[in-house]
């Protein structure tokens, strides 16, 4: 048993250690947004449009995907004060802002692209399985298995150290106290409504 | 070799130990987020409101009415010093999410009166705004700032325990070949997915 729960544990780890790693890394950009100054790229320019067939933000969007190969989901249409419309193309990392007047040969394009570690921000905030990017979609699945990974690895690891002898004392206090500490602060958080 | 060994083994054990709750919160939101539905989709509940009496000083800025709109709001896990916002009306407003979910302050100056705007999270949802909280980042409040030590110190022991899990396999078991497969397989995938995301 504790052979199997032992490589169990490994595996688990290993299996799993890249995705963990696009998490933590992109947790401690967030916990300690000074200390990276990756700032992302942002360049424009004008594509050619077929006023046919962007008589919508929607079918322009769709257009610039299939003619002009921007990658993304369409998101955020909106208006704009001069009559015109922006509409935004995204996809983990790159954004595409457009902005289109009705009837115009040309859209004006601007490309923002994150940096490594605004990419690795980008997948830690990508959840579930309705997006139009299949991808995207994959990576959602990444998430769910890598959260299902860390239970088992945490539930082996509690098996692992149990079996240490040596270590239950010490073990039980800091589990006792980490667990205390943890729900103590929990419950004084969510006691307060 | 043999006493670093044991030392680094320790550490892990502990490091586990300690941060378990914290890797097991994030563990819970991962797993709820992967079945939420598409934004659009989400049902956002009614607020619970209630009103408190409020009279503007009317030679006070927006600053100090806003100020003031906190105090009187007797809410937990805000400060005053929020910059002032109104809404679409042109009302000042202060907007704000804590674990236990949103709340909205909005000033009804001809009425005189503070409307208060409780949305209260689901646990889940509570688990999810923790999971974020860090050492520097937090709402305001020591409880707050103590579950934010607590989540920064998973973080870390998360990491030591991806590099010092690293070590003890190496330092034992080097030439196990699943496990050689096993991390090849899922840098690839992943080296795979990240290219196709990019």
């Amino acid at each position: 048993m504790y052979r199997l729960m032992r490589n169990t544990h490994l595996i688990l780890g290993l299996a799993f250690v890249l995705a963990l790693g696009v998490y933590m890394v992109s947790s401690v950009r967030l916990a300690h947004r000074s200390w990276f100054s990756a700032r992302p790229t942002v360049s424009e320019r004008t594509l050619s449009v077929d006023p046919e067939r962007a008589k919508t933000p929607r079918a322009l969007g769709s257009y610039l995907i299939e003619e002009h190969g921007l990658r993304g989901e369409i998101a955020r249409v909106q208006p704009t004060e001069d009559g015109a419309f922006s509409l935004v193309i995204r996809r983990l990392g790159t954004g595409y802002q457009i902005r289109y007047t009705e009837g115009a040969t040309e859209a004006q394009v601007r490309e923002n692209r994150q940096a490594f570690t605004g990419m690795l921000l980008g997948m830690h905030f990508a959840h579930g399985f309705w997006h139009d990017q299949a991808l995207i979609n994959v990576w959602g699945a990444v998430l769910l298995l890598t959260s299902c990974g860390l239970f088992l690895i945490g539930i082996t690891g509690i098996y692992l150290w149990f079996k240490t002898y040596d270590e239950r004392r010490v073990g039980t206090i800091l589990l006792v106290a980490g667990l205390s500490f943890a729900f103590i602060s929990m419950y004084l958080i969510r006691s307060q409504g | 070799m043999q006493g670093l060994y044991r030392w680094i083994k320790k550490l892990h054990i502990y490091a586990g130990l300690l941060s378990f709750t914290g890797f097991t919160v994030w563990g819970v939101v991962g797993i709820w987020a992967s079945f939420l539905p598409a934004p659009a989709e989400r049902v956002r509940p009614d607020p619970e409101v209630r009103m408190v009496d409020f009279q503007v000083d009317g030679a006070a800025t927006d600053q100090q009415v806003t100020d003031a709109m906190i105090v009187a709001s007797g809410l937990p896990f805000i400060q005053t010093g929020r910059k002032p916002n109104r809404d679409a009306q042109g009302r000042l407003q202060v907007r704000y999410l804590t674990p236990n979910g949103t709340r909205r302050l909005l000033l009804l100056e001809n009425e005189g009166k503070l409307r208060i705007e409780s949305i209260r999270s689901p646990f889940v949802g509570f688990l999810n705004i923790l999971h974020y909280q860090t050492f520097t980042y937090h709402n305001p409040g020591w409880e707050a700032q103590m579950w934010g030590a607590y989540n920064e110190f998973s973080m870390w022991a998360v990491i030591f325990m991806t590099l010092s899990g690293g070590y003890m396999w190496l330092a034992t078991r080097p030439r196990t070949h699943w496990a050689w497969w096993t991390v090849g397989l899922s840098a690839l995938a992943m080296v795979a997915l990240y290219a196709g995301l990019r």
